[in-house]
């Protein structure tokens, strides 16, 4: 096993250490340790440090790690020999790996000191940091599996995770309520998920049997086979398709894309903490990263020759993503509720991000997943910080909150400012290489359609850049909403502001330092050159030949097109082209946002949007009802779902249990009749009215009467009745 | 004659060699009844590490023989070699597994309510007398000697049946064991003295050959294979030789309840299945070969093993459903289990002479899983039993609030003798079934299948009882030694239901 696995594993099994040991401590002490924040925080600490080497030796010098560190073991195999299906246990280290181990670490890492500070009160506090453990253990063991199957088994441990944190105030109901449909959203997309799953298990099984099909590099190889004609997709081209939608469809409930994303704003149920580190920063970006790690799959067919721009399974990703970015983007604009506000804000990035994979770009959609990490989980600190000053989420209880809070106020400013894409911070680079991918999948396609994801992109831009200034003025700017409330309102302790000082930190450099023409590092390119397709996917498999192959002629998008296909070429010329104005419109929104959010919320004191452009307020209700998604599912879907259940309910109950019914009665029947010819041994006669089996059970006990006698009689009678059925039978 | 009398000191002081821990399980007998005897106020804990010690010695000296094989105490007759004993990877299998339920219920005796404060050496003496009469039906190529080893086992479990001499239900339980032991023992004796009169030998491989030369009439030897089946039958508490089981199960001390009911059913598979080795096709465990052509088994052991397996999972299951005393619903529950394995024997059987047939493999498989899990469910009730005095179904209501672990470790083993993943109760009975559909045996499968659905109910109410019915009564406690011996028994039924292929490779390998 190579050290970097070693590390890898040792930064996974840290959290779950913390774990065990609050668990056996609650199971042979009947309660958690005292100490349980300690525990979790230094094993999390610990992990994060190792990530962080990890980060300093391996990817940042030298480009990053040329190939992936890859490491498995046989888990079981069922079956044997030629049709057996492997599975096994898939380890894989890469640039990506690591990048993402240190953003969860170190957001974990600053959520668990935060929550000693926000959480002591609370009641059950050390279990808060049992579940923390548990999650950022299946996080990290999400992050460092290379097969589909454990990917899965993480997946759903988050999940469970997300569950119990949700619903840690269990004993509110509506906590209690998020929590279940979180769960119950979730299981939708999973139970897709599990079905794209066994539809690649199947197919690639099939033809290779005997080998563990579904590790990363067997589902990338099997793509790269499709592309030159062989392999075992040939003759299940439309499967390639459907199991990339399917598993998709895992992203869509996990990222909150539409139409399941209902579950992430009522998720802000749960402590803040929590809605900073699991559906902000990590868990919800789970599915983007899933995608991005199924990308050849996604792009089916084409992949291997470049021309993917018409795969489906990404058309889909697109449209989902862009749909979401802007239709989330919209509701926020009348939420009245800090972290509902943040909440869809989410949502929109994701989608954001969802679509940045879908117009084709690996690296623009992981490189805004990574740099929305830190000034998202900075933003719900901050507004976990106010709602500690006011004792209310509700934004009308805010306002003027400046003076009060100067040091959450500046870190909230510039992780808005890192939200809304302006220059000089993260947020700018990895938006606009996002925008950037969009606007050349337009000019490429030539088509009207082609435009539409940069479309709904360039939309969201602006809308972004308006709503979080619209937050950030109405909590800290203007007149208090609450007198009372404002006077008592004081700066938190250092424990929740030195994370929101460090994450604001991490806001501005995240993306590499943003100075135009300056560092190696200021072009946003650090991490699209180490987190790109061709790194982590086609030299990942250098004995695969189809990857030799496709090597030859594949050139990265930020190189100069020379030697590539006519699809790449065209495709990177446009790119170039349109990479300037891009950039100025994308400078104008925000700015055209930032100050509209100015007149219309510090100038005019509107809350919001609707009460300030009139003309919109007939929009009101369409957006104060979440475009009656939300209703749909509970009018329309619910219900018709309970008809369902009813008809099934009454089939089973006249047609199935009936026919059980009979068998029974007719089995009675049978024991009542044995019950009558035995009856001068059996212990009263077996009357026909019970179960058939009880009946049955009662004969044969009737034998062991406590009786010795009669135990050597039957015995004899056994004996005798054996030899007559191997006389019988022979 | 002077020949004969060294070759005869040769072969008795060879045979001593390879008998080593048989004789370090006697002498540990006589040590602990010493010990009982002689050592004033001797405590249970004394005399229960001296029995520790003396098992672990006899496993260090037993460990050798798997590399062991032959027949010893062996002479020469007719150009063959006839023993009376057999050393193998097979034998080696069922006594250590013996050895090992000896040793996993000490602590469960120590723990033992009704045996606190009292001397102990004599209960232990009479375990480790009944392990070394299984060491002996382990390893037995002669009816005589299987017989013996029969006998032994069960003498010492009389008297550890009855060993509570307060306990009415102890004592007739023991009195029941007796009387219905000796007419078992009786049984057998008659088909043996049959078998002896057909062919004019003990020796299994001389059975054989004299079967195959002379032919014995169908119907003739049936009826005596079935009486000796009788025998066996008893000792794997199969039908039609259970009717003992509930009785004895339930009036035995529980410790020893948990050691009758895997060791002693491990004990009488082991002879019975080689005594089948021995009557079906011929390639016998240590027998020269037969020539080409394989015996006959023509009174149709497969046949009449299927039956049996059949009857004794059908009528221990339903039988089951109405028990109200924890302890008689396991003995219930291992009547049927004794039918699940009847049923890799019968595969056994009717697969040997095919070339994919006769793997002993899933049979090992599900004794190992056995071990652990009815060994752990009997520790937990053992555990409830001595904290609360009580062994009926209703007594373990609200236990998975009263001892969690206790409860959970209770349900795992629960749910793998029922067969549910991820238990090696599941994998275990996986393979059983598969081998019995490759084996053409398809109705016994659907049967056992069936007959899973039936154990369901009442494996499901003890569950249903530890978490879903409410009482009010205080938590137990249980102390460190039951946990730990807990988890070592209940972890390795989910590693088995987890991590299973290294297990089956080696299961296969005790096979011969």
């Amino acid at each position: 096993m190579p050290d970097t696995i070693k590390i890898a594993l040792l930064i996974v099994v840290l959290p779950l250490a913390a774990w065990v040991l609050g668990f056996a401590h609650a199971a042979f002490r009947r309660r958690l340790p005292a100490c349980q924040d300690w525990i979790s925080t230094v094993a999390v600490g610990g992990s994060m440090a190792l990530s962080l080497w990890l980060f300093f030796t391996k990817v940042l010098p030298g480009g990053g790690m040329a190939a992936p560190e890859v490491w498995s073991c046989r888990w079981f195999a069922i079956g044997s020999g030629a049709n057996a299906f492997i599975l096994n246990f898939d380890v894989m280290v890469d640039n990506l790996t690591i990048l993402m181990n240190c953003v969860v670490t170190i957001v974990a890492f600053l959520v668990h000191v935060y929550s000693r500070s926000y959480m002591h009160d609370e009641d059950r506090y050390p279990r808060f940091f049992l579940h923390l453990s548990l999650f950022t253990f299946s996080m990290l063991g999400l992050l460092v599996t290379s097969n589909l199957m454990m990917l899965f088994i993480f997946w759903e441990l988050v999940g469970v995770c997300s569950y119990f944190l949700i619903g840690f105030f269990f004993l509110k109901k509506s906590a209690g309520d998020a929590s279940k449909k979180a769960f119950v959203v979730n299981r939708i997309g999973d139970a897709f998920f599990m079905a794209g799953i066994f539809m690649i298990g199947g197919i690639l099984s099939k033809q290779w049997p005997g080998e563990g099909v579904l590790s990363f590099q067997r589902i990338w190889e099997s793509i790269a086979l499709l592309g030159q004609g062989t392999g075992p997709w040939i003759g299940h081209e439309t499967e390639v398709a459907l199991a990339g939608v399917f598993i998709f469809m895992g992203c869509v409930t996990k990222s909150a894309q539409f139409p399941l994303h209902v579950w992430l704003p009522d998720a802000m149920e749960g402590p803040t903490p929590v809605s900073a580190l699991i559906h902000a920063a990590t868990m919800v970006a789970a599915g983007v990263y899933m995608v991005a790690r199924m990308f050849p799959l996604m792009a089916g067919k084409g992949y291997t020759s470049g021309e993917f721009f018409d795969s489906p399974a990404l058309w889909v990703i697109a449209i989902t993503g862009g749909i979401t970015a802007l239709m989330s983007g919209t509701i926020a604009l009348v939420q009245s509720d800090l972290k509902k506000g943040l909440a869809y804000s989410t949502c929109s990035q994701l989608g954001y991000m969802v679509m940045a994979l879908g117009v084709g770009s690996m690296g623009a959609g992981l490189f805004h997943l990574f740099t929305h990490a830190f000034f998202k989980a900075c933003l719900f600190l901050g507004s976990g910080s106010v709602i500690h000053a006011v004792h209310s989420q509700e934004m009308k209880d805010m306002g003027g909150l400046k003076k009060k809070m100067p040091l959450t106020y500046a870190t909230f400013l510039v992780s808005c400012l890192a939200i809304a894409g302006t220059p000089l911070f993260s947020g700018f680079l990895s938006k606009e290489a996002v925008l950037g991918q969009a606007a050349a999948f337009g000019a490429h396609h030539q088509g009207v359609l082609g435009w539409i994801p940069f479309a709904l992109a360039a939309a969201t831009a602006f809308l972004t850049a308006f709503y979080m200034f619209r937050l950030l003025f109405l909590t800290f700017h203007g007149k208090p909403g609450n007198q009372h409330k404002f006077d008592h309102a004081h700066e938190s302790p250092f424990a929740m502001s030195m994370p929101l000082v460090v994450l604001a930190i991490l806001a501005v450099i995240a993306g590499g330092i943003a100075l135009p023409g300056g560092l190696d590092l200021g072009t946003g390119h650090w991490f699209q050159d180490r987190v790109n397709d061709k790194v982590l996917v086609q030299q990942a498999m250098p004995e695969s030949a189809a990857f030799k192959d496709m090597q030859a002629h594949m050139v990265h998008l930020h190189e100069p097109a020379h030697g590539a296909n006519a699809a790449i070429a065209s495709f990177h010329e446009h790119a170039h082209h349109v990479h300037a104005p891009v950039m100025y419109m994308s400078l104008a929104a925000v700015i055209i946002g930032i100050g509209g959010a100015w007149l219309l919320f510090v100038r005019r004191r509107h809350i919001d949007l609707v009460g300030g452009i009139p003309p919109l307020a007939r929009y009101r209700e369409v957006l104060r009802n979440l475009y009656y998604v939300d209703w749909f599912y509970c009018q329309r879907v619910v219900p018709t779902g309970k008809d369902i259940a009813d008809l099934a309910k009454a089939f089973d109950k006249h047609v199935v249990d009936a026919i059980v019914n009979a068998v029974a009665r007719g089995g009675a029947h049978v024991a009542w009749f044995a019950g009558r010819v035995d009856a001068i041994v059996v212990d009263g006669a077996v009357n026909g009215s019970g179960a058939s089996m009880m009946a049955l059970g009662r004969f044969c006990r009737g034998f062991v009467n406590g009786r010795i006698q009669d135990y050597v009689k039957y015995t004899v009678w056994g004996l005798g009745l054996l030899l007559i059925w191997a006389v019988l039978a022979h | 004659m002077g020949n004969d009398f060294s070759q005869t000191q040769d072969l008795i002081s060879r045979g001593l060699a390879g008998f080593i821990p048989e004789l370090v399980l006697s002498a540990l007998v006589c040590v602990l009844l010493l010990a009982d005897l002689f050592i004033r106020g001797v405590k249970p804990r004394t005399t229960a590490w001296i029995a520790t010690i003396g098992l672990v010695l006899a496993g260090a000296t037993l460990w050798p023989r798997l590399a062991a094989s032959g027949e010893i105490f062996g002479w020469m007759q007719g150009g063959t070699q006839q023993g009376l004993l057999v050393t193998d990877r097979f034998a080696w299998f069922f006594q250590m597994f013996c050895l090992a339920t000896a040793l996993a219920t000490l602590p469960m005796a120590l723990d033992h309510a009704a045996f606190r404060a009292r001397r102990m050496g004599e209960y232990h003496a009479l375990v480790v007398a009944a392990t070394l009469g299984m060491f002996m039906m382990a390893g037995a190529v002669n009816l005589l000697i299987a017989w013996l080893g029969i006998e032994f086992a069960s003498m010492a479990s009389y008297l550890a049946t009855a060993f509570d001499k307060r306990d009415r239900r102890g004592s007739e339980g023991g009195i029941k064991y007796v009387i219905y032991g000796s007419v078992a023992s009786g049984v057998m004796l008659y088909g043996l003295s049959l078998i002896y009169g057909m062919t004019g030998s003990l020796h299994y491989g001389a059975i054989a050959q004299q079967l195959q030369v002379s032919g014995a009439s169908d119907l003739g030897l049936m009826t005596a294979a079935l009486l000796v089946f009788g025998g066996f039958a008893y000792k794997m508490a199969a039908f039609p030789m259970h009717f003992w089981c509930p009785d004895v199960y339930e009036g035995a001390p529980t410790p020893f309840t948990a050691y009758l009911s895997v060791a002693s059913k491990a004990a009488g598979f082991a002879v019975f299945v080689r005594f089948i080795a021995a009557f079906t096709t011929g390639e016998g465990p240590s027998f020269v070969a037969f020539g080409s052509v394989p015996f006959d088994a023509s009174f149709g052991w497969p046949t009449l093993i299927a039956a049996a397996a059949a009857l004794s999972m059908t009528v221990g299951n339903l039988a089951a459903l109405w028990q109200t005393n924890v302890k008689r619903m396991l003995a219930w529950s291992s009547v049927a289990q004794a039918g699940y394995l009847l049923m890799a024997v019968a595969v056994y059987a009717a697969g040997r002479g095919r070339p994919s047939g006769g793997d002993l493999g899933p049979l090992i498989f599900y004794f190992i899983a056995y071990f652990f899990m009815n060994l752990g469910a009997f520790h937990v009730v053992t555990v409830i039993a001595s904290r609360t005095g009580a062994q009926h179904v209703e007594d373990f209501n609200g236990l998975g609030r009263r001892a969690p672990w206790m409860a959970f470790g209770l349900t795992v083993c629960l749910l793998s003798l029922l067969g549910v993943p991820p238990t090696g109760g599941f994998t275990g009975k996986l393979q059983l079934l598969q081998t019995a559909v490759e084996n053409h045996l398809v109705w016994l499968a659907v049967l056992a299948g069936i007959n899973t659905a039936i154990s369901a109910f009442y494996y499901f109410k003890l569950i249903r009882c530890m978490y879903l019915h409410e009482n009010q009564a205080g938590l137990v406690t249980t102390g460190t030694t039951n946990a730990v011996l807990l988890a070592l028994l209940v972890l390795p039924v989910l590693v088995l239901g987890l991590a299973f292929s290294p297990f089956i490779e080696l299961s296969r390998s005790f096979g011969f």
